[in-house]
């Protein structure tokens, strides 16, 4: 995978940490899907974090 | 003994070989990586005790907000006029600028008392991510007037928590350092998120129409807790300020600012403060007052953002305690005949890990944070003197280099003489490093004008 796909992923991952705390106080979800949301998006961060750090600069 | 501190400083030489010349001008590095170093490097696992910590010493919301703000701005602002016009100016460490002023020998028990220090701190990091490690266990976290260990489950907690961190720092610290460039924004958003999942429990209503009401009342209410001393706005400042003390006023990241470009880039500081020792210490204030005020970094996160959370607390202790242990290693090493890397790293992580069984290192984290700062100070303040004051009064600088001296024993006597003083001041903790670090600077220069009158 491309390492800016990787960067991309990783900043959605991110961004959908930080949205489950807020679906979770404006009622959308309850607190064991929002817990859910955070532990997959989490994962979802370290993979493509990983992924894009581990690619040397030089690939696009 | 003139002959064991000579092989001594010989060997602490070799140690430091690779960093002995100015950083070339093809080195330096840019303000981002500046920024992205400061902003990795400023979110601890220890964020999740010190922000819970003003809650518990009755802060209010008012004092809180100015004072870390003004703290925070005190701090960028003492790397920026005091570190990095020096780093910049020298292109050196502080060990090599130090040794020119003080003299190997003084240098070498700079290095000593760093890697005691440095020890605890690692040790109180292992201490905050046992707190999560043990959750799933059922092991219970010290209370907060305990300072020995509360039970046999805790020490063995600690040691395999404290084990697992010094196998993993010898094995790859270049690989966990990278590693630790992934976990940082991660961390910070936990901290985020783990303060808006509490907001509801605290009675805060979805369009956040009484947040700062709830923030006075509830979380930063101006009410100490049991047996924890009364905060002001003065706290708060000074412990914002003197909290990287050893780091900026200190002079040891003259390690980092050697490669700036411009010394202001201490500016670039901020981006660790604001976003850690600000937005993270809020957050954790907000966690702990959701959970009644409970001193217990692991069960916080984890009420507060599921399993998610004691993972960023275990991750949050482990990545920095990382390069606290190999700075330890490297800084006993060199009073070590012999000895490769690992094992001086082994014997680091093995105090390290004795020190984190017991619980008065966390319980008591801010003034130990107040100490370690003011035990090194005084060098720092040395250095300003021989820097900037000595030309301006005509005095010779770097005479203990110059003339080959093992110790300079002026600023022996000024750094024993202002631990003395500040030793018994009669003021709080957190408020003697600074008119510690005046008498310091005075006492140097004065030592040293009377000296070239005689």
């Amino acid at each position: 995978m491309a390492r800016s796909v990787c960067g991309w992923l990783a900043g959605i991952s991110l961004a959908g940490c930080l949205a489950a705390p807020v679906l979770y106080i404006i009622g959308y979800v309850e607190a064991g899907t929002y817990r859910n949301i955070l532990a997959v998006m989490s994962l979802s961060w370290f993979v493509f974090a990983s992924a894009w750090a581990g690619r040397s600069s030089g690939q696009t | 003994m003139p002959s064991r501190l000579s092989l001594l400083t010989s060997r602490m030489d070799a140690l430091y070989e690779y960093d002995r010349e100015p950083v070339a001008p093809q080195q330096l590095k840019t303000g981002w990586q500046f920024a992205s170093l400061f902003a990795g490097e400023h979110v601890a696992g220890t964020e999740f005790v010190i922000g819970a910590f003003f809650v518990l010493h009755g802060v209010n919301a008012t004092d809180l907000i100015a004072g870390l703000l003004a703290g925070n701005l005190l701090a960028v602002l003492s790397w920026t006029f005091i570190c990095a016009p020096i780093a910049v100016d020298t292109r050196l460490t502080l060990y090599w600028y130090l040794r020119r002023i003080a003299g190997p020998g003084l240098t070498a028990i700079y290095n000593v008392a760093n890697a005691v220090l440095y020890c605890i701190l690692a040790g109180a990091m292992i201490a905050v991510s046992a707190t999560a490690i043990g959750l799933p266990l059922g092991v219970r976290t010290p209370a907060l007037t305990d300072v020995y260990p509360s039970s046999f489950g805790w020490v063995l907690l600690t040691f395999a928590t404290g084990a697992a961190f010094v196998t993993l720092a010898i094995l790859g610290f270049e690989g966990l350092s990278r590693f630790a460039r992934v976990c940082a924004p991660w961390v910070l958003v936990i901290f985020v998120v783990g303060a808006i999942a509490m907001l509801p429990r605290l009675g805060v209503h979805a369009n956040l129409d009484n947040l700062w009401e709830t923030s006075r009342t509830k979380i930063w209410n101006g009410v100490a807790s049991p047996g924890q001393d009364k905060f002001s706005i003065w706290h708060v400042v000074f412990f914002a300020w003197f909290c990287n003390l050893a780091m900026h006023v200190g002079l040891s990241d003259m390690a980092l600012f050697r490669y700036a470009k411009h010394r202001a880039y201490g500016l670039y500081s901020a981006f660790g403060m604001y976003p850690g020792h600000t937005l993270a210490w809020l957050c954790s204030g907000i966690m702990v007052a959701g959970v009644d005020r409970q001193m217990d970094p692991g069960m916080m996160a984890a009420e507060a953002a599921g399993a998610a959370g004691p993972v960023a607390v275990v991750l949050a202790g482990w990545t920095t305690a990382n390069p606290t242990l190999y700075r330890a290693g490297l800084a006993l090493q060199c009073v070590t005949p012999n000895w490769p890397r690992w094992r001086a790293t082994v014997v680091a992580g093995l105090v390290t890990t004795l020190l984190s069984c017991f619980p008065v290192i966390v319980m008591r984290l801010l003034d130990y944070v107040a100490i370690y700062g003011l035990v090194l100070m005084p060098v720092g303040a040395i250095v300003v003197a021989e820097h900037w004051l000595f030309p301006l009064l005509g005095i010779p600088r770097h005479m203990t280099g110059a003339t080959g001296r093992m110790i300079n024993g002026r600023a022996a006597l000024v750094w024993a003489g202002t631990l003395a003083v500040c030793s018994v001041l009669p003021l709080h903790l957190f408020f003697r490093w600074l008119p510690g670090y005046i008498l310091a600077l005075v006492s140097y220069t004065l030592l040293h004008l009377r000296w070239r009158r005689e």
